[in-house]
C-alpha cells in the first residue's frame, strides 16, 4: 500500500528525508544495495502515514527508532519466508576459493593462504577475534566501538592487540616474512 | 602482511567458512540497539560475519537505527527558534554573572553541566573560515563526549572523543572551501546510555 505523498507533512518528510540521509551512508559504505534502503523508506513512510492516521501527532524520537527498526525486521522476514535459506546454502557449496585464471600449484598456495588466516583469526581471544573479523570484513573502528557498546579507548586497544597476535600467529608459520629482507 | 593483505585472505576464506543456525531478527535487532550482554553479541557477531544471509541483514538493521538516530535530532524551524530564544536568555543571564564574579573568582563557563548537549561553537548556519573551533557545554554526568562532523552526503568527515568541551580542528581535517557540514556531540555516562545534541549546520568559506 503507497500512500499518498499529500498525507505527508513536510515535517515528515523533512524528517525522513534525514533519516535517508544517514542510512545511506550506511548502506553505502556496507555495500547494500539501494533497493534495501528505497524499500526501507517506503516502509517508514507507511507507517508514519498510518501513525497520522490513527491520530498520533507527535512522532516522538522512541516511536521513529522503535519503527525504522521494525521496517527492516518486516523486510528481513519477508525475505527469509521468500527463500528457504538452509537449502539454498546447502545446495550452494562453497564457492571456489583462487582466482580461476591461477594455476593447480598457485591454486593450492591460494587456498591454502586464505585458510590458514582464517584459522589464524578463528584462535584468536573471543574479544579480540570480533574486533579483528569486523575489521578485515571492512568495518571502520568507531562502528566497531558502536556494535560492539565499547568505547574507543577499548576498541582500538583489542583491535591493535589482535592484529598483533594474528601476525604473530601467521609469522610463526613462515606467513609474512619478506623475502630478501635481512 | 599488511592490513590490506590480511583482508583479502580473510574475505577469500569467509565465503567457504562453514554456517550454523541464522539468529532470528529479532536478536539481530537487539544486538543493534546495543540490548544483549557483551558475551551473547559475541557469539552473535560469529555467525553473523561469516554468513552471507545474515551479515546484509546486520547492516540494513544498523542503517535503520542509525537513520532513526539522525533522524530524530531533527529539529523542526519553530522549536529551532525558541531554543535559539531560550539560549540567547541564557547567555545574557551568564554574561550578567560572570561580569559580577570575574573580579574575584576564575570561572569556568564550560563546565557549568547542563541537563543536555549544546553545542555553542559554531552556531547554526554560521560560514566560518579554517581552523574551526567545537566547543558544547558539558553536561551533568557526562564521562566523555563523542563530536562528529558530517559532510553533505552525512559521512563522517571526522570524529573525536573527548572528555573536554572543546576541540580545535587541525589542519589535517580537509573540509572542502564552501562546503556544508554538520556536526554533533554525543554525551556518553558510565551506564552507557548517551544523550546527543541536534545537528548544526554550518558551512565553510
Amino acid at each position: 500500500m503507497t500512500p499518498p505523498r499529500d498525507s505527508i507533512s513536510e515535517e515528515l518528510e523533512s524528517l525522513v528525508t534525514r533519516f535517508a540521509r544517514f542510512a545511506s551512508r550506511i548502506a553505502h559504505d556496507r555495500g547494500l544495495h539501494h533497493e534495501d534502503i528505497d524499500e526501507l523508506l517506503q516502509e517508514l513512510r507507511v507507517r508514519f502515514w498510518r501513525a497520522r492516521k490513527d491520530g498520533l501527532r507527535d512522532l516522538s524520537a522512541n516511536y521513529v527508532r522503535r519503527a525504522a527498526v521494525s521496517a527492516a525486521l518486516d523486510i528481513i522476514r519477508r525475505r527469509r519466508a521468500d527463500r528457504n535459506v538452509s537449502l539454498e546454502e546447502t545446495d550452494a557449496g562453497p564457492r571456489p576459493l583462487a582466482s580461476a585464471t591461477a594455476g593447480p600449484a598457485e591454486l593450492l598456495d591460494q587456498n591454502e593462504l586464505a585458510q590458514r588466516v582464517a584459522l589464524a583469526v578463528d584462535a584468536l581471544a573471543p574479544s579480540r577475534r570480533a574486533a579483528v573479523r569486523m575489521y578485515l570484513d571492512g568495518y571502520r573502528r568507531e562502528e566497531i566501538a558502536g556494535l560492539l557498546s565499547w568505547s574507543d579507548a577499548k576498541t582500538r586497544n583489542l583491535l591493535y592487540r589482535g592484529l598483533a597476535d594474528l601476525r604473530a600467529a601467521l609469522l610463526a608459520q613462515g606467513i609474512g616474512i619478506r623475502e630478501n629482507v635481512q | 602482511m599488511n592490513d590490506d593483505e590480511l583482508r583479502r585472505e580473510y574475505q577469500r576464506s569467509v565465503s567457504t567458512r562453514p554456517i550454523g543456525a541464522h539468529p532470528d531478527p529479532e536478536k539481530l535487532a537487539a544486538m543493534v540497539s546495543g540490548e544483549l550482554p557483551e558475551t551473547e553479541r559475541l557469539a552473535l557477531l560469529e555467525h553473523v560475519l561469516r554468513c552471507s544471509t545474515c551479515k546484509p541483514e546486520l547492516d540494513l538493521l544498523r542503517a535503520a537505527s542509525e537513520g532513526a538516530r539522525a533522524a530524530e535530532r531533527h529539529v523542526g524551524p519553530s522549536r529551532w527558534m525558541a531554543l535559539a530564544a531560550a539560549a540567547l536568555i541564557l547567555v545574557g543571564i551568564g554574561a550578567l554573572v560572570l561580569r559580577g564574579h570575574r573580579a574575584t573568582v576564575p570561572v569556568d563557563v564550560m563546565r557549568g553541566g547542563h541537563a543536555a548537549v549544546s553545542v555553542i561553537e559554531p552556531a547554526a548556519g554560521a560560514t566560518l573560515a579554517s581552523p574551526l573551533r567545537l566547543s558544547w557545554h558539558a553536561m551533568d554526568g557526562a564521562q566523555s563526549y563523542r563530536v562528529e562532523l558530517l559532510n553533505a552526503h552525512g559521512a563522517v568527515v571526522s570524529a573525536w572523543t573527548t572528555s573536554d568541551t572543546t576541540i580545535a580542528v587541525s589542519d589535517s581535517v580537509h573540509l572542502a572551501a564552501n562546503g556544508s557540514y554538520d556536526m554533533w556531540v554525543r554525551a556518553m555516562r558510565s551506564d552507557r546510555t548517551e544523550v546527543s545534541s541536534p545537528l548544526v549546520h554550518f558551512s565553510v568559506k
